[in-house]
């Protein structure tokens, strides 16, 4: 699997497109967004709401199609929020139906009231187009949008 | 055989228990039988009962109430059996057990054991040649025979209506006692006291249990002196209406009316439904007025009360009751125990003389005048044209004891002491007449809690008026709930109460001013049904792309089937309704709310308003272009951001970013936050959609990175939650 990494050079955080998902990666146009919540565990059981993360938990969310991202969008930025952990631990962003990438894009400590980090993150084509991973510990996560690629 | 009661058994009936606490007693040694006792705690005295003690001189002193428990019940759930217990503070205990037409004594002996023993019939009611009772002169007239004197005197009592089978009522007795009974009770105002409770005790018992009345005792006087107010002494003779008569019953009965009539003589002024006169002189006699009980007074002239000797007297809710000799039947010495006299005399004869003779203010003629409609000797297949015919009277000709013995109203026990049974009357046997007889007086005379007015059913956690009318004027209520809440007063005729569980039990108690009252209540079935609760309603408000469509989905719990209805617009807002369903699919074009509502057959509930907001994706694409980074803002050299406030920040023209950039590319480090918040940044003139772009924390200064859409003017406004607050924006990079 290739690897396009273009952010490290700008953010700490980590944009992953995939030419396997999408048959071609890049190069895409970016457009901004008024930032919105498209996604918010603390809400009730949903797609896009609860429940919280708990411990090895991966989630798939759908981005496409809220918050004016389009369904033809490759990539968003987005600000991912954490709130209410029960203890430290940190969470990865990528496209749903690949493996899991080992990399963190949000660390976080118990002792936060709210963390949170900018990250570029690549949709894969399925319905729900971004997989969250929390490694340890229950958590709630936010996702607002900022923008998509295509 | 001699039985007793296991003290373990004894001892449940130790220690507080409230009024109509319900406690068995097994394993009671009862003859050469094994048997159970039901009972129930009761209370003799009214709560606001007053004591006396008259010295004779002009002064009188309070008396403490009896330290007994008083118990009543039946034997095995035989509704013709009787135990009447009172247990003493120590533990000691004395009753009355009626168990297969058999009497028994129950009392704590010398070693502190309760012993069960068959009353001695020679002992049991040693009555002497001179009882009588003064109303046997009086004829059966009319359906129920009522004797001429109460129709004439009182006119004003309520036609008898349809009994309820629910009511419970209550009798307020006054006790009158007189200087002999002192005299016979050791001249010790507790014992007679004591006494009193035990009697009008065992009479509530079988009062309770045949017709369903309690009787209680709201005053009691014992006279310590020899010039006590009684001076009829029947069987003597002297002065009376001008003349010299010799004295009866009536004579005791007449003065008794005259001292209670008298507001200058009358000891209580409380409410009462008949005075009782229980007297230690010689005769073994009684008489009472019949159909007064819950009556006022009417004065006699001209033999309209039946004798010459009320004449210029006054009658009303009397009694008299002569218990007699002392020898013979005032309480036996060996009844004191642990201090107690517990005062129930080694016979029975004023348990049978109390409930007889207020048997009489209640509307009961004699068993052997009640006369039987050819109807009714045809319903209980008896040939005699009376209840009993125990006695001539009424009745002329050969005496016998029915098969199912005596009421207490009868006379049988002359055939025999044990001829008379503890029974007002016998279910199933011509007897009961008697029994319908005298509750259907009590249900006339008493406030009239039968016409209740409830709903049928209601829902649980729904409320409802109830309502209560009486024929008779002047009556306090009193209600009470199982399972359910009165909201505000519990008096008065309506009352506004909330359904608990099924099913809702409302009660409540009439009390007229002469203290004749009646308990009834009403079932209220509660149905099951329960309103809906909304548990899930999806999505909550959100934001959309443009095109695509959202999913509304409800989930309600509840009774039966459950329908749902969503709707555009605010909650409550029905104008705009949505396709039926629990889930439904919508494309708004632009910004709306929609709501649903849950509907079921006892209820329904809304929704809050869910906003669907509906943003269109730019059209105008952007490349991105790195910066040097570059520090376009630091409030530490400007002002801080205070909380709740927000901040236009010009981004283009700063830095080298273009004009026409649509986005820049920022770290914005949050520095020394003073409080836990965050700041929100969105494009001049946008709106601000709920979200956070930095989170901070309180002491730490943290940094976060994003790319921030700006306004057509090149602008970003943040909006800052938590502390006044300094932070930064760097910029790394534009897209346009």
């Amino acid at each position: 699997m290739r690897r396009l990494i273009l952010t490290t050079l700008l953010f700490a955080s980590v944009l992953f497109v995939t030419d396997r998902a999408f048959g071609q990666n890049g190069p895409y146009q970016y457009y901004p967004l008024s930032p919105c919540r498209v996604v918010d565990t603390r809400n009730a059981n949903s797609t896009n709401g609860g429940p919280a993360f708990s411990t090895d938990t991966t989630r798939n969310f759908s981005i496409r199609g809220f918050c004016g991202v389009p369904t033809t969008a490759k990539a968003v930025s987005l600000n991912l929020i954490v709130t209410q952990s029960s203890t430290g631990g940190w969470l990865t962003a990528w496209p749903s139906g690949q493996a899991r990438p080992v990399v963190s894009m949000i660390n976080f400590q118990s002792s936060d009231p709210a963390l949170a980090n900018g990250v570029i993150v690549g949709l894969s084509s399925n319905a729900q187009d971004l997989s969250v991973y929390n490694n340890f510990g229950s958590v709630h996560v936010i996702i607002d949008v900022t923008g998509y690629f295509q | 055989m001699q039985g007793r009661v296991e003290p373990n058994e004894l001892r449940k009936l130790h220690g507080p228990m409230a009024e109509g606490a319900k406690v068995q007693l097994e394993r009671i040694a009862v003859g050469d039988t094994v048997r159970t006792f039901d009972l129930e705690r009761f209370e003799v005295w009214a709560p606001n009962a007053e004591l006396v003690l008259d010295r004779g001189d002009g002064t009188t002193e309070k008396l403490e109430r009896p330290a007994v428990n008083y118990y009543r019940g039946t034997v095995d759930g035989d509704p013709d059996s009787m135990v009447f217990l009172a247990v003493g503070a120590d533990g000691t205990a004395q009753g009355l057990v009626v168990a297969d037409e058999v009497r028994y004594r129950m009392r704590t002996n010398d070693k502190r054991e309760v012993t069960i023993d068959e009353s001695d019939p020679l002992d049991d009611f040693p009555i002497d040649g001179s009882f009588s009772c003064g109303v046997d002169g009086l004829t059966m007239g009319g359906k129920k025979g009522v004797p001429s004197v109460k129709a004439d005197a009182l006119g004003g009592v309520a036609a008898e209506g349809t009994l309820s089978a629910t009511a419970t009522y209550t009798l307020n007795l006054a006790i009158e006692t007189d200087y002999e009974l002192y005299q016979d009770m050791g001249s010790n105002p507790a014992t007679v006291t004591t006494f009193i409770g035990n009697v009008i005790g065992a009479v509530s018992t079988i009062y309770s249990r045949d017709l369903r009345t309690n009787v209680v005792i709201a005053f009691s006087r014992v006279q310590s002196s020899a010039s006590d107010p009684f001076t009829i002494n029947p069987g003597s003779s002297g002065l009376w209406n001008g003349s010299t008569q010799t004295y009866s019953t009536s004579h005791a009965l007449a003065e008794l009316g005259d001292l209670w009539h008298n507001s200058g003589t009358r000891p209580f002024n409380g409410p009462r439904s008949s005075v009782v006169l229980m007297s230690g002189k010689s005769q073994t006699a009684g008489v009472a007025w019949i159909g007064t009980s819950c009556g006022g007074d009417f004065s006699c002239s001209s033999g309209n009360c039946g004798s010459a000797v009320f004449d210029g007297h006054w009658a009303g809710g009397y009694a008299y009751i002569g218990l007699g000799n002392p020898s013979t039947t005032i309480p036996n010495p060996d009844a004191t125990v642990g201090g107690i006299q517990y005062g129930l005399s080694a016979n029975y004869w004023p348990v049978l003389g109390v409930a007889h003779e207020l048997g009489h203010n209640i509307d009961g003629p004699h068993t052997h005048c009640f006369s039987l409609t050819p109807a009714q000797k045809t319903q209980y297949s008896v040939t005699r044209d009376y209840i009993d015919i125990c006695v001539t009277g009424c009745y002329s000709g050969a005496t016998s004891v029915p098969p199912e013995k005596g009421t207490v109203m009868s006379y049988c026990h002359l055939l025999g002491s044990s001829q008379s049974r503890f029974l007002m009357g016998k279910a199933g046997e011509v007897s009961e007449l008697m029994k319908n007889h005298l509750m259907e007086y009590i249900n006339s005379v008493t406030p009239n809690s039968r016409s209740i007015t409830a709903p049928a059913s209601m829902g649980t956690g729904t409320s409802s008026n109830a309502s209560v009318v009486s024929p008779i004027a002047g009556i306090t209520y009193d209600w009470s709930i199982t399972n359910g809440t009165i909201n505000g007063s519990t008096t008065g005729t309506t009352i506004n109460f909330t359904a608990g569980t099924n099913p809702v039990t409302l009660r409540v108690k009439g009390t007229s001013s002469n203290g004749c009252a009646s308990t009834d209540y009403v079932n209220v079935a509660v149905s099951s049904c329960t309103a809906p609760v909304l548990t899930t309603v999806l999505p909550v408000s959100h934001a959309i792309t443009l095109g695509t469509s959202v999913e509304l989905n409800a989930t309600a719990t509840g009774s039966g089937p459950i329908t749902y209805q969503w709707y555009v617009g605010t909650s409550g807002n029905t104008s705009t309704p949505a396709a039926p369903g629990n889930g439904i699919s919508a494309s708004p074009t632009s910004t709306t709310n929609y709501w649903v509502r849950a509907t079921n057959s006892c209820g329904s509930v809304d929704s809050a308003t869910i906003t669907v907001t509906v943003i269109t994706p730019p059209s105008t694409t952007s490349m991105l272009y790195v910066l040097q980074p570059c520090r376009l803002l630091d409030t530490r050299n400007t002002t801080p951001i205070a909380n709740g406030a927000t901040r236009d920040i010009q981004i283009t023209g700063i830095c080298g970013i273009p004009s026409t950039a649509k986005a820049a590319v920022v770290n914005i480090p949050v520095v020394s936050p003073v409080a836990d918040g965050y700041l929100g940044f969105y494009p001049t003139g946008g709106s601000w959609l709920g979200t956070s772009t930095v989170a901070y924390r309180v002491g730490k200064t943290r940094t976060n990175n994003a790319i921030l859409a700006l306004s057509a003017g090149g602008s970003t406004t943040v909006l800052n939650i938590g502390g006044t607050q300094n932070f930064i924006i760097d910029v790394t990079g534009y897209f346009e």
